[in-house]
């Protein structure tokens, strides 16, 4: 990790073609989707019930995540809950340099 | 105007359980009501539908949807009428400091018939911010007032017999239920709590008396109907045996397929179908409460005992039998066509598991008081039905329709909220008393500006959402932003009205 919060991303490069793409910070595996503003980087799971967000679904042009199991929609700028504030999700950046992509957690 | 057209509804296959009618006939709706059931029954100058190769059955009753409150629709019909169900109970999303603004905002402004079943929670059911399902505030004396002033509003009484620690909250329920004349509906089973929390479905089953009713019966999560070993448990039996009646509730996480199959080899079979339509399941796994009933139909039921669970059966339970679940002569047109496909589909419980059908329910039209109702089964599904977003960048478009009177309540509002310390969020979790505290400021400004408790929902709705989901006021407002609230509601009040077309 570099002192600003930076890791790099195992997993990913600019290759990948299927995104969401599974990634790995820190030796944590996380999920990186493509977005019409850029990558960004979430946990695997849904903070509600644990399920997998592999197949989540980008919606609110690009900015907000749904989880496929029940509806749970997830700000992709902070992770906050929109339909269930007591939830959040964490996310992170991503920045991609010389073919290679990093990622830093949000809050 | 509406209800005055009459149609001779000609052909269909005719099943109304209440009157043991069930046969190809027709029938005769005039000025909303209906007028006859009979084979050779007719109508001069009746609009005619043939409806050869369709069912028709007395609306659709779904005892357990999300209407109102943090769970709700934007659009309330769409989960009703829409679907070709002509009635709901809304499920808890009331409480005895909402019910007035469920009044306001939904009962009398919808097609479908939209009741209460209250939740003993003063606020009703909060949404996934669980610390406030517990038990304050129980005002025994303003539940009975509530009831007496709001005659046939109230169908049963809500508790959730979960996430508490322990089951005196139950019996509280049991109580207020007794009191109130209504039924105690109680919810069992579900795990958004962790432990310590011990389950609480034997005492739930256990305080149940005849005419009482247990959702989410096939549910499996902690706290299930049947043991490790399949069987149906003993208190759930004799619950059964004293006439608990046990119902669906399929929600997002209530109902399994094999929990369903081995109550229904042992016989523990449902008295009502209901979809616990909300937010967070009408995408997916719920959709409509005719999916609901093609699972029963898969699970072996009559197509008969399907149309009882919707119809008769929660009419009668609910004491509806006056206006709803039945053909009867002289009763409000509220009737449900529908047809059973023949084809290759997969269902699906809450758990990702499916099974394959040879046949399912599929509404193609409905009446309600006489007024005839297309069907449309996506309407729910859309984005700003389900999806609660807050407009951060913008005024809401829909905030031009303010009247002066609203702004200048607007007005008054932000100067009390101003003063407010905002202590919304503790960590992840909601801080109920402080719900009622800016629900209490709400109604104080409210009644010093004399404009009516729907306009000023619609004041503060319209500061922040393009689309109105009618969250509770306080609730509302807790899950905001202190500053983003005030200065979004210090433009809005400023905003220039609009001339009035």
């Amino acid at each position: 990790m570099t002192d600003d919060g930076w890791h790099k991303l195992e997993g990913i490069s600019n290759a990948t073609e299927k995104f969401p793409a599974r990634a790995k910070i820190a030796g944590e595996g996380v999920l990186v989707f493509r977005t019409k503003a850029g990558f960004r980087g979430v946990e695997r799971s849904c903070p509600h019930l644990k399920a997998s967000l592999a197949d989540a679904a980008l919606m609110a042009n690009d900015t907000v995540l749904r989880c496929a199991n029940h509806n749970f929609t997830f700000k992709l700028s902070d992770g906050r809950g929109v339909n269930s504030p007591a939830f959040r999700l964490r996310v992170f950046e991503v920045k991609v340099e010389d073919d290679v992509f990093y990622g830093r957690w949000i809050g | 105007m509406a209800n005055g057209s009459t149609f001779l509804l000609k052909n269909a296959h005719v099943i109304d359980p209440q009157q043991n009618i069930d046969g190809v006939m027709n029938v005769v709706i005039s000025g909303g009501k209906i007028e006859a059931v009979g084979k050779d029954v007719s109508a001069a100058g009746a609009k005619v539908l043939d409806l050869s190769g369709s069912y028709l059955t007395p609306g659709w009753i779904d005892i357990h949807v999300h209407a109102y409150g943090a769970l709700g629709f934007s659009d309330p019909d769409s989960i009703g009428v829409a679907q070709g169900v002509t009635s709901v109970v809304d499920a808890g999303g009331t409480g005895i400091l909402t019910l007035d603004e469920f009044m306001a905002m939904v009962r009398d402004h919808t097609t479908t018939s939209v009741y209460a079943g209250a939740h003993v929670h003063p606020l009703g059911i909060i949404g996934f911010e669980e610390s406030g399902r517990g038990l304050n505030n129980v005002a025994v004396e303003k539940w009975v007032e509530w009831a007496e002033a709001n005659p046939g509003v109230l169908r049963y009484l809500k508790v959730s017999a979960y996430s508490l620690p322990n089951a005196g909250p139950l019996y509280v329920g049991k109580g207020l239920s007794k009191i109130l004349g209504i039924p105690l509906y109680q919810h069992i089973g579900e795990m958004q709590e962790p432990p310590p929390y011990p389950t609480l479905v034997e005492d739930a089953f256990k305080i149940s008396d005849a005419g009482d009713i247990i959702t989410h019966v096939y549910h499996n999560n902690p706290g299930k109907v049947i043991g490790d070993d399949g069987k149906v448990l003993p208190f759930v039996r004799e619950a059964q045996r004293r006439g608990v009646l046990f119902d669906i509730g399929f929600g997002s996480m209530n109902f399994s397929w094999p929990v369903a199959e081995k109550c229904f080899q042992q016989d523990l079979l449902p008295y009502f179908i209901s979809s616990d339509l909300q937010q967070f399941n009408i995408v997916y796994p719920c959709h409509s409460l005719a999916n609901v009933m093609s699972i029963f139909l898969k699970l072996g039921m009559s197509i008969q005992n399907v149309i009882e669970c919707v119809t008769s059966h929660p009419a009668r339970a609910l004491k509806l039998m006056d206006r709803a679940g039945s053909l009867a002569v002289g009763m409000p047109a509220d009737v449900t066509v529908f047809q059973v496909e023949d084809g290759e589909f997969e269902l699906f419980d809450c758990y990702k598991m499916a099974r394959k059908a040879k046949q399912r329910i599929v509404p193609t039209l409905a009446f309600k008081n006489g007024k005839q109702i297309e069907v449309d089964l996506t309407r729910g599904e859309q984005e700003s039905n389900w999806f609660m977003q807050v407009s951060e960048d913008e005024i809401p478009a829909v905030a031009e329709r303010l009247s002066t009177s609203q702004r200048e309540f607007l007005k008054s509002l932000h100067a009390a909220l101003s003063s407010v310390e905002w202590v919304g969020y503790n960590g992840s979790k909601l801080n109920a008393k402080f719900a009622y505290e800016l629900q209490d400021i709400f109604n104080r400004v409210l009644r010093a500006h004399s404009i009516s408790l729907r306009d000023g929902l619609r004041a503060v709705y319209d500061c922040f959402l393009e689309q109105t989901f009618t969250v509770q006021i306080g609730l509302f407002l807790t899950r905001l932003d202190r500053s983003f609230v005030l200065a979004r509601m210090k433009a809005v009040a400023n905003q220039k009205t609009l001339a009035m077309a």
